[in-house]
């Protein structure tokens, strides 16, 4: 391992910031440098150079985070990220990705949520950075819709289905109790929020802190993102399932969940085109259905965000990003439940 | 991440549903004195949110009704065939998705007696 420690600024809330890197010389110093521009200055930065083999330690050290190297690769973002963890000396530890940026009063608005002494983790609201391609821009549409309409009334319940991998806060303690990050599944954030419902703790989505990852603007880089997602849901339901049923709401927010998962996306990918062929090719329609009304709350969140012609002209991409995700749910069910094939390699991506 | 697939499935329908169940949970917070704050504004934006998705629901199954009724008249295709059972309108596309859902809730309950809760991690 190499430390390098940076100057030390003064604290004004107790919490380190772990940011698992690898190849992200790109993104890196922009995601230190939003950390340290928070209008609450942090007690460290740490950035996990995971093996990588760019600049992406001396960038990070550049723009002012302690760089930790681990001997080799860890082999996934929760590897890094429990590499860190036992140099953090602070009640509070943040996880973000290293091509996430914070708006300047993201962890301000975030910490309050920690107040409440049940609460254990909280998230954020997050924004694709650049909305440029189909794929950028069907995420910007299926984000406003996920943390706009449904984490909101996820968090109302004190449920909310994840604390997002790419920006949460939790209490060190809880997290090092828990083994901290787990390595189990493809998703350790789902896993992990999981998890700490199973021990009894709280955890809350607070839509002011916002967050802004960069997100795959291709289709080989969305592929890779989404089989990753697909694939860890479904391991994370059959790892929790039992305990789930115990869950007040919870429950029902993954049952429908994976009833979407898999009878939505068997509309989407099989029935639409069988019925579309040899019944009527107003069956096509199908997929575009529900546009009216996945538009209401999208446009609700993009006007305060000040981004409503942004989200119409994203609609196409939801379409088509929801095919595609339909796609990946259903080849996830299928290796994970009945093939018995679980993917156990880490991909990168966000 | 995100997880499911968003839109009008049964998870749509869900939300909807708790957007309005929010608002009467919070008029009964407010009866017994407990309500109003951060809540109740949380409430009532879903609420209207839950409302304007079922007026849009409305609104998108009017269209679609058109469509097959004007659109596709001349369309060689036996009645029986068209896709007529989408414009068959609201209450019939609530009515089945809350069939669902409400079969999916007793399923999660059935399920929960009769496996009881794992030992704590």
């Amino acid at each position: 391992m190499t430390r390098h420690p940076p100057h030390e600024p003064r604290a004004d809330v107790p919490l380190t910031v772990i940011v698992p890197a690898y190849n992200e010389a790109d993104h890196v110093a922009e995601t230190v440098r939003s950390i340290l521009g928070q209008s609450v200055a942090v007690a460290e930065v740490l950035v996990v150079d995971d093996g990588s083999t760019d600049e992406t330690g001396a960038q990070a050290r550049a723009a002012g985070a302690t760089v930790l190297r681990p001997p080799k690769n860890t082999g996934s973002k929760a590897g890094a990220q429990n590499y860190a963890l036992p140099h953090v000396a602070t009640p509070l530890t943040m996880a973000i990705d290293a091509d996430t940026t914070l708006d300047r009063h993201a962890i301000r608005n975030l910490l309050p949520a920690l107040d409440e002494p049940h609460v254990a983790a909280a998230c954020g609201f997050v924004v694709p950075r650049h909305i440029r391609t189909l794929w950028e821009r069907g995420r910007h549409v299926e984000y406003l819709f996920a943390f706009g309409f449904y984490k909101s009334i996820q968090d109302y319940f004190g449920r909310p289905l994840i604390a997002s991998g790419c920006f949460s806060v939790y209490r060190t303690a809880v997290l090092r109790a828990a083994g901290g990050w787990p390595t189990r599944t493809l998703t350790e954030d789902m896993d992990l929020t999981w998890s700490l419902y199973r021990q009894g703790h709280g955890v809350r989505f607070i839509p002011q802190a916002v967050c802004y990852p960069v997100e795959p603007h291709d289709f080989a880089f969305m592929r890779r993102q989404l089989r990753r997602w697909s694939h860890g849901f479904v391991q994370n339901v059959r790892l929790h399932a039992r305990a789930l049923l115990h869950i007040p709401y919870l429950r029902t927010f993954v049952g429908a969940a994976l009833w979407d998962a898999a009878v939505a996306s068997l509309m989407y990918v099989l029935l639409l085109p069988l019925l579309a062929v040899w019944v009527s090719p107003l069956f096509l329609l199908g997929y575009v259905v529900d546009a009216a009304v996945v538009m209401v709350p999208v446009a609700v969140s993009a006007w305060q965000r000040h981004e409503l012609r942004k989200a119409v002209a994203g609609m196409p991409g939801f379409f088509v990003l929801r095919a595609v995700n339909a796609w990946f749910m259903l080849e996830a069910l299928w290796t994970e439940l009945i093939a018995r094939r679980p993917l156990t390699k880490y991909e990168k991506g966000h | 991440m995100t997880a499911g697939v968003p839109g009008l499935g049964l998870g749509g329908l869900l939300y909807m549903l708790l957007g309005g169940w929010m608002l009467l949970r919070e008029g009964g917070r407010i009866l017994l004195g407990r309500g109003g704050g951060a809540r109740l504004r949380t409430a009532l934006k879903h609420a209207a949110l839950a409302g304007g998705m079922v007026l849009a629901l409305w609104a998108s199954l009017q269209a679609l009704r058109f469509a097959v009724r004007h659109l596709v008249e001349d369309t060689p295709l036996p009645n029986s065939c068209l896709p007529q059972g989408w414009a068959a309108g609201l209450p019939l596309t609530l009515g089945c998705g809350l069939c669902l859902l409400g079969g999916l809730l007793l399923t999660l309950h059935l399920l929960r007696r009769a496996l009881p809760l794992p030992d704590r991690e």
